[in-house]
């Protein structure tokens, strides 16, 4: 069974946000549930401040606090290495997206980051919380797929709708191979510079394996110990992306 | 209804009833109207959890205070509050029923909640645990309520739930401490002595509401029965007294230790430091410890001052753990915004509401002074 992970490379990502888009439109996102975003900040003071930017998706780590705290056990691993939540089982506690290191866990019912309310525009019915007028035709809420019903918390599912019906024993999801393209995650398919690879980890063949060896790939806040199964590759030369180690406090001093 | 009754357990009966109907109207309309989006929590912002969180937390934290304080008084034979174990126990039932409800309206699916968590089995999660304790401990609580109901019940034959009451509660309480203090992720809150700290802020609690409730059952402490005014102007003024003490220095220390550190996360302290309501909890928690400290101090202003402090730090700690933003969009100095809405403030209230109007119901239906045979 493969053990899909996600290889981000810096140097290349040019944070032109076109794998945020793509994600929204393949799982029909509202604004401000960036399964996958792309984080601008600032270094530096006046009149040398630094534009960075950090695209950040669910880590899909090895050791999911959010699966352990989860005490309905709604948030679980797939074989696969995906962390996935089941909405039939999920009871809105929040706990999650308290234990989530990386803070990419979005709760159904808040307010609306934009007005007006998509959710008022778009009235759902049934079982889901709002009917985008596009939607994707994948609907599968034991494995947090598509449109989530209301009082949920939804999350980055690495596109599992895709790469659950890839062919087994591939070592890579490469877009360039034509006859796996229809099994790579949105974000990774739209990446314009190719800063974005999807394998298995587990499969030393693999190119997001070779690229973790040669260039040195890390995680963020290993210290966790969540282990992600997203690396980023920072090489010497990003002219704008960078992995933070922390956030910049102000000094005391 | 008996007219026996101190003119106080009536006015806290109207007012808590009128509370009520005022909350329950806001929260139904805004809840049903607009769902959880009448809440000013949001995955954006980000904060998960708000005061209603905060609010259940304290009311079960105030439920198993009282507890405790019945449970050690049946454990170490403690007469002066036998007469009062019946108020007590009730108390700690109304505030149970408040915390309960608060959460029902916190959760996305409370119904599911209550089969999902125990047939699921998720031994990881310290909420998987917490609601095998509350569950435990209201059958505790109830038996034990059962049996000081019994006219002329014996200590001797309670002193087994009391030890049942002492344990259940404690576990409850580092329990309930644990879903905070294990979250390694949250500097603010990560802290393997905090399910201690949880068993010792409640005892604090618990002596409060004791004086607050015999204020309002017999009109006043001073009408309280001889042995109960005893007990509080000795040795029950001196433990409020030491434990109000404690309670204060780790504020400051905590505090104190935050500004201090480097810690990545830490520096929300800053913020907690600068803002009014931390000076209010420190004020109050120094003026009760003032008051308890005379002899002649008004008990019941020290135990009001306690109970408000003690929910001020609840909310400061609950919500400062979450004011720096995560992997959100910025981890770049500058905390989230938080306030609570106003259907927030009325869950609070009705919360406080229902446990007033439980307690003073009981004070007015059954006879929640009925002593023990002597």
């Amino acid at each position: 069974m493969a053990k899909w992970g996600m290889v981000i490379d810096l140097e290349k990502c040019t944070g032109c946000q076109a794998c945020s888009t793509s994600c929204q439109m393949e799982n029909n996102r509202l604004p401000g549930e960036n399964y996958q975003d792309v984080l601008y900040y600032t270094e530096g003071k006046q009149p040398t401040p630094t534009l960075k930017w950090f695209p950040r998706p669910c880590m899909h780590c090895e050791e999911p606090s959010c699966m352990h705290v989860c005490p309905t056990k709604a948030t679980y691993k797939t074989e696969d290495g995906v962390v996935l939540i089941d909405w039939n089982k999920c009871i809105g506690c929040k706990y999650c997206m308290i234990a989530c290191p990386y803070g990419v866990r979005f709760y159904t019912d808040e307010k609306p980051l934009i007005e007006p309310n998509l959710k008022e525009v778009f009235k759902g019915e049934g079982d889901l919380s709002w009917a985008p007028p596009y939607k994707g035709p994948q609907q599968d809420p034991t494995h947090g797929v598509g449109i989530q019903p209301p009082g949920v918390v939804s999350k980055c599912t690495f596109c599992y709708h895709k790469i659950s019906k890839a062919p087994k024993g591939v070592p890579d999801l490469d877009e360039d191979v034509a006859e796996l393209r229809e099994f790579v995650p949105a974000c990774v398919r739209s990446c314009a510079p190719k800063a974005r690879y999807f394998g298995d980890l587990d499969n030393p063949n693999s190119r997001v394996n070779r690229l973790i060896s040669e260039k040195n790939g890390t995680r963020l806040l290993d210290h966790t110990g969540n282990k992600p199964q997203v690396y980023y590759l920072t090489g010497a030369g990003a002219a704008g992306s960078a992995v933070p180690s922390s956030r910049s406090t102000t000094n005391k001093s | 209804m008996s007219n026996s009754k101190p003119a106080s357990v009536n006015q806290v009966w109207l007012a808590s009833l009128a509370a009520l109907v005022v909350s329950v109207a806001v929260v139904g309309m805004n809840l049903m109207s607009k769902g959880h989006a009448a809440f000013n929590t949001t995955s954006h912002g980000p904060l998960p959890w708000g005061l209603p969180v905060v609010t259940y937390d304290y009311f079960v934290s105030f439920s198993i205070g009282m507890a405790f304080v019945a449970g050690a008084a049946l454990v170490f034979n403690i007469e002066g509050l036998y007469a009062s174990m019946k108020r007590i126990l009730w108390i700690a039932v109304a505030a149970l029923i408040g915390g309960i409800l608060v959460l029902g309206l916190e959760l996305g699916h409370p119904f599911r909640a209550t089969y999902a968590i125990l047939f699921n089995f998720q031994t990881t999660s310290p909420l998987f645990w917490k609601p095998i304790l509350v569950f435990l401990y209201i059958w505790v609580l109830l038996a034990s309520y059962a049996k000081v109901s019994k006219p002329g019940w014996s200590p001797a034959g309670m002193r087994p739930l009391g030890y049942a009451l002492f344990v259940t509660g404690g576990f409850l309480a580092a329990g309930s401490a644990a879903v905070f203090g294990l979250m390694s992720m949250r500097p603010v809150w990560y802290d393997p002595m905090l399910p201690v700290y949880g068993i010792f802020e409640s005892m604090v609690m618990g002596m409060a509401g004791i004086v607050v409730a015999l204020a309002i059952g017999h009109g006043g402490v001073a009408n309280a029965p001889e042995p109960t005014r005893k007990l509080l102007d000795g040795f029950g003024r001196h433990s409020m007294a030491l434990f109000t003490a404690l309670l204060l220095v780790s504020v400051v220390v905590r505090a104190w230790g935050g500004l201090w550190s480097n810690l990545d996360g830490l520096q929300v302290w800053r913020a907690v430091v600068a803002s009014p309501v931390f000076w209010i909890e420190l004020i109050a928690l120094a003026a009760a410890l003032f008051l308890l400290l005379q002899a002649q101090g008004s008990l019941l202003l020290a135990a009001v001052l306690v109970i408000l402090a003690t929910f001020i730090g609840r909310y400061e700690f609950v919500i400062a753990g979450q004011l720096v933003p995560l992997f959100k969009g910025s981890w770049v100095p500058g905390l989230v915004n938080y306030a609570p809405s106003l259907t927030e403030w009325m869950v609070a209230l009705l919360g406080l509401a229902l446990n007033f109007a439980i307690y003073t119901f009981g004070e007015k239906q059954f006879d929640l002074s009925a002593s023990p045979a002597s």
